[in-house]
C-alpha cells in the first residue's frame, strides 16, 4: 500500500516522513527544501506500506518542477495524507479541497498543532471533520505525537467519486469552514515576532543581514581554523604520521604499492600535502582539512536553516538579485552552493523559469567554491596573506556580477517576481541539530572521502602512464600563454573536472609563486563543475542549456584568468586589485537596473499561453 | 462630520501605506498570474495587511491570515487593495 505525504511547503512533511519511516531526510524552515521525493517503509501490525515523501506544493497546478513531481506522484497513491499547517489553516484548505475533490482517500494531519496553541489559534476537529468528511488529526510531527493514531485510520478510509469545484466555490467553502471551525485569540507579540519584522525592515533588516552574513563568514573560518589546529593536525602528526612510516617501511619492497598508498616520502617524514598517496594526501585532505570546514559550515548553516532565516535573506536580496536576472529565492541554491555544488544545483528546482534556473545554476557553479575547495584555498592562499586571499574573493566576486548582468541582458526568458511564504522564526531543537549534522557529515564521509581517494588514484595513474605530460604539450598555449602558469598545472585542471579539491591540492608541488596560486585557484573555481555538479546539472538544465552555461564557464574562466596574469602584481599590487575588484562591481550593481517585468512572458512561465491579459 | 471624511479608495500593494490593512478587490493579471497569486490565499475579497517595504523597489511584505508573505514589486502593483482613507 502506497501512503504519499502531501501538503503546503514548509508544514513539516519531511519531519513526519523520517518519524514514521526512521529514514532520514533533511528537514529545514524554509520552502523548497525537498525538492524530490524519497520513499520509506512502515512496518504496523504484521501489514506493510510504503510511504512516499513528496516536495510542497500550493496547488494541483503547479507551476515550478518541484510542484510538478508533487502533482505527477498524486494519482500513484493509496492513501494520501495531507499534511496542514494548524497555524494557516485557510490557506492550506485550498489543496486539501483540491485532493478531496480528486476522490483519493485522504487524512488530515493538523501539523504544528503546538505553534498553532500557542498562537492563540482554536480549531475545532470534529467540526472540520464534519466539513471534509475525513479522519483529521493533530499532530506534533517533531515530537511525533499523533502520528500513531494516524496509521491506524490508513485502513479505514475509502475512495470516492471525484468531483470538481471552480476555483471560487472552493474558496467560499473554505470561508465557510474557517468561519465555523478556527477561532483566533488575543495574543501579544513575542520576541521572536519583533526579530521577524526587524529582519525584513527596510533599514534594520539589511544590517541584521549584514551582521549575521559576517558572523557566518567569521565563525566558520574561526571554527575551522581551530578545529584544524588543535585537533586534526595534532592527530596527523603525532599519531597518524608515525603509523604511515612504519607502513612505509613494510611496503620498502614493493615499489609500485608504497608509491600509491604512501607517496614520497623524505628523509624527515611525509608532507602530507605533497607525497600524494592514497593513505597520506587522500586521507589527510578529506578528513584533515575538509572535514573540519564542512563541519564548521553545516553547523551554522544548520541553525540558519532551521530558524527561518534564509527566505529573509532572499527577501532583502530579491532586487539587486533581479538585476543579475534572477528573483530572491535564488539566494538558497547559493548559500547551499558553498557547502557543496550538488545540493546547491538541485535546489535551483524551486525556480519556476528556465531563464532563472540557468541563470542561477551557471552562477553558483561559476562563482560559488564549493567548502571542500575553499578548505584548501584558504589553507593554501591564506599563506600569502589576506590580501591575496582578498583578491581570490574579490574576483570570484567580480565574475558573479559580471555574469549575471551580462545573463540579464543577453539571456532570453522571463524572471518572475518574488512571491513566497515566510516562515516564523523557530527555535532551533538542539536534538534536531545534531542529527542533521550528522546527516550531513556521514554523507560527507561516504561520499567525499571516496571521491578524493578516486582522485588521487587518478593522478597517479595519470602520471605513470605519462598522460599529463603529453596532454601539457597541447595545452601550454592556453596554461602558460594565458594563465602564466607552468605547463603542468594542466593536470589539475584535469583533476578539477574530477574533484575540486584535490585539484587544489596538486598545485603544491607545483612550486608556484602567489599571483600564480592566486590564478590557478580562481581559474578552478570557475571554469568547470566537478562531475558530481556536472551530472546533476545537465539533468537540471538539459543538454542545450548545460552545453551553453559550459561555454561561458569556459569563457569566464579564459578571461579571469588571463586579467589577472596581465594585471595582478604586474600592474597593480594585491592589495589595491582587491579593493577594486569589491568596488567596481558593487557601483555596477548600484547603477544597473533589472528588465522590464512582460506580462505576456510572465504567463508562459506560469504555462498559460493565451488569454493573456483578463482585467 | 469627521466620519463621513473617511473614504473608500483603490489603491495598488505598492500605493499602500505601511501598516494599513485592505481587503483586495482585484488581481490585474492573467490567468496564470491569478492562480499563482490565489494559492498563496491572495485573492479578492482577502484581508490583508502591509507589513513593510524592502530597500529599493524591494518585495512588500504583507501579512494575510496570520501568514507572512513577500510579494515582489513586480507582482504587487497587479494586486489592487480597497483601503480607508481620510
Amino acid at each position: 500500500m502506497r501512503i504519499l505525504l502531501i501538503g503546503n511547503p514548509n508544514v513539516g512533511k519531511s519531519v513526519v516522513f523520517s518519524q514514521l519511516t526512521g529514514v532520514s531526510v533533511i528537514a529545514s524552515n524554509y520552502p523548497g527544501t525537498t525538492v524530490e521525493y524519497s520513499k520509506g517503509e512502515l512496518k504496523s501490525e504484521g501489514k506493510q506500506y510504503e510511504i512516499v515523501d513528496v516536495p510542497g506544493t500550493y496547488g494541483l497546478d503547479g507551476t515550478c518542477e518541484a510542484e510538478k513531481v508533487a502533482i505527477r506522484m498524486l494519482p500513484t497513491a493509496d492513501v494520501v495524507l495531507n499534511v496542514v499547517d494548524a497555524t494557516n489553516l485557510e490557506r492550506n484548505l485550498n489543496l486539501t479541497l483540491q485532493i478531496k475533490e480528486t476522490g483519493i482517500p485522504m487524512i488530515v494531519l493538523l501539523n504544528l498543532w503546538d505553534e498553532a496553541q500557542h498562537k492563540g489559534i482554536e480549531i475545532d476537529v470534529r467540526k472540520l471533520e464534519t466539513f471534509l468528511g475525513v479522519p483529521v488529526i493533530p499532530t506534533i510531527a517533531v515530537s511525533g505525537y499523533g502520528l500513531g493514531k494516524c496509521i491506524e485510520y490508513v485502513d479505514t478510509v475509502s475512495r470516492r467519486e471525484p468531483l470538481i469545484f471552480s476555483q471560487s466555490d472552493r474558496w467560499q467553502q473554505i470561508g465557510t469552514i474557517i468561519d465555523q471551525v478556527q477561532n483566533l485569540g488575543n495574543r501579544k507579540h513575542t520576541f521572536l515576532e519583533h526579530l521577524q519584522d526587524a529582519s525584513v525592515h527596510s533599514v534594520y533588516g539589511l544590517l541584521i543581514a549584514a551582521v549575521v552574513l559576517y558572523t557566518t563568514l567569521k565563525s566558520v573560518l574561526f571554527t575551522g581554523e581551530t578545529l584544524i589546529t588543535y585537533v586534526s593536525e595534532p592527530i596527523f602528526e603525532g599519531l597518524y604520521e608515525p603509523l604511515l612510516m612504519r607502513l612505509s617501511d613494510l611496503l620498502r619492497g614493493s615499489d609500485i604499492l608504497h608509491g600509491i598508498l604512501i607517496g614520497t616520502v623524505s628523509g624527515s617524514g611525509i608532507d602530507f600535502e605533497g607525497s600524494m598517496g592514497l593513505l597520506s594526501t587522500g586521507i589527510y585532505v578529506s578528513i584533515g582539512v575538509v572535514l573540519p570546514y564542512i563541519f564548521a559550515f553545516y553547523l551554522i548553516l544548520g541553525f540558519l536553516e532551521d530558524l527561518g532565516y534564509l527566505p529573509r535573506l532572499a527577501v532583502l536580496m530579491d532586487s539587486t538579485l533581479h538585476k543579475l536576472g534572477m528573483h530572491g529565492y535564488s539566494v538558497i541554491p547559493m548559500i547551499l552552493g558553498a557547502g557543496c555544488n550538488v545540493p546547491g544545483a538541485l535546489a535551483t528546482r524551486n525556480l519556476s523559469s528556465r531563464r532563472e534556473k540557468f541563470i542561477a545554476a551557471t552562477l553558483m557553479t561559476v562563482s560559488i567554491p564549493c567548502m571542500a575547495q575553499l578548505a584548501l584555498i584558504l589553507g593554501l592562499v591564506g599563506r600569502h596573506g589576506m590580501s591575496y586571499l582578498a583578491v581570490v574573493f574579490g574576483a570570484l566576486f567580480s565574475v558573479w556580477v559580471t555574469v549575471g548582468l551580462l545573463a540579464d541582458r543577453f539571456c532570453g526568458g522571463y524572471t518572475p517576481s518574488l512571491l513566497m511564504e515566510i516562515p516564523s522564526y523557530r527555535i532551533p531543537s538542539y536534538k534536531t541539530q545534531v542529527k542533521k549534522l550528522g546527516m550531513r557529515i556521514r554523507a560527507f564521509l561516504s561520499d567525499g572521502v571516496l571521491h578524493v581517494l578516486g582522485g588521487i588514484l587518478i593522478v597517479n595513474l595519470l602520471y605513470t602512464f605519462g598522460v599529463i605530460s603529453w596532454i601539457g604539450k597541447f595545452t601550454e598555449p592556453i596554461v602558460t600563454g594565458v594563465f602564466g602558469l607552468p605547463a603542468q598545472a594542466v593536470s589539475a585542471l584535469l583533476i578539477g573536472l574530477f574533484r575540486k579539491d584535490v585539484a587544489i591540492v596538486m598545485l603544491e608541488p607545483l612550486n608556484l609563486s602567489v599571483t600564480q596560486t592566486v590564478i590557478a585557484s580562481v581559474v578552478l573555481t570557475v571554469y568547470f563543475p566537478c562531475a558530481a555538479t556536472f551530472s546533476v546539472l545537465v539533468r537540471e538544465l538539459g543538454v542545450t542549456d548545460m552545453l551553453k552555461s559550459c561555454l561561458i564557464m569556459l569563457a569566464t574562466a579564459l578571461s579571469v584568468g588571463g586579467l589577472l596574469n596581465l594585471f595582478l602584481d604586474r600592474i597593480i599590487p594585491a592589495n589595491y586589485l582587491a579593493v577594486c575588484l569589491f568596488v567596481v562591481p558593487l557601483v555596477f550593481l548600484l547603477v544597473s537596473r533589472p528588465r522590464p517585468e512582460d506580462e505576456e512572458l510572465e504567463e508562459q512561465v506560469y504555462g498559460y499561453t493565451e488569454d493573456v491579459v483578463e482585467r | 462630520m469627521g466620519e463621513e471624511l473617511w473614504r473608500r479608495m483603490v489603491v495598488s500593494l505598492i500605493d499602500m501605506e505601511k501598516g494599513e490593512t485592505g481587503k483586495v478587490v482585484a488581481l490585474c493579471g492573467g490567468r496564470g498570474f491569478q492562480r499563482n497569486m490565489e494559492s498563496l490565499g491572495i485573492r479578492p475579497g482577502a484581508m490583508i495587511t502591509k507589513k513593510s517595504v524592502v530597500l529599493g523597489r524591494g518585495p512588500i511584505i504583507i501579512e494575510i491570515g496570520g501568514t507572512e508573505i513577500a510579494v515582489g514589486s513586480g507582482k504587487a502593483v497587479k494586486v489592487k487593495v480597497e483601503v480607508m482613507h481620510e
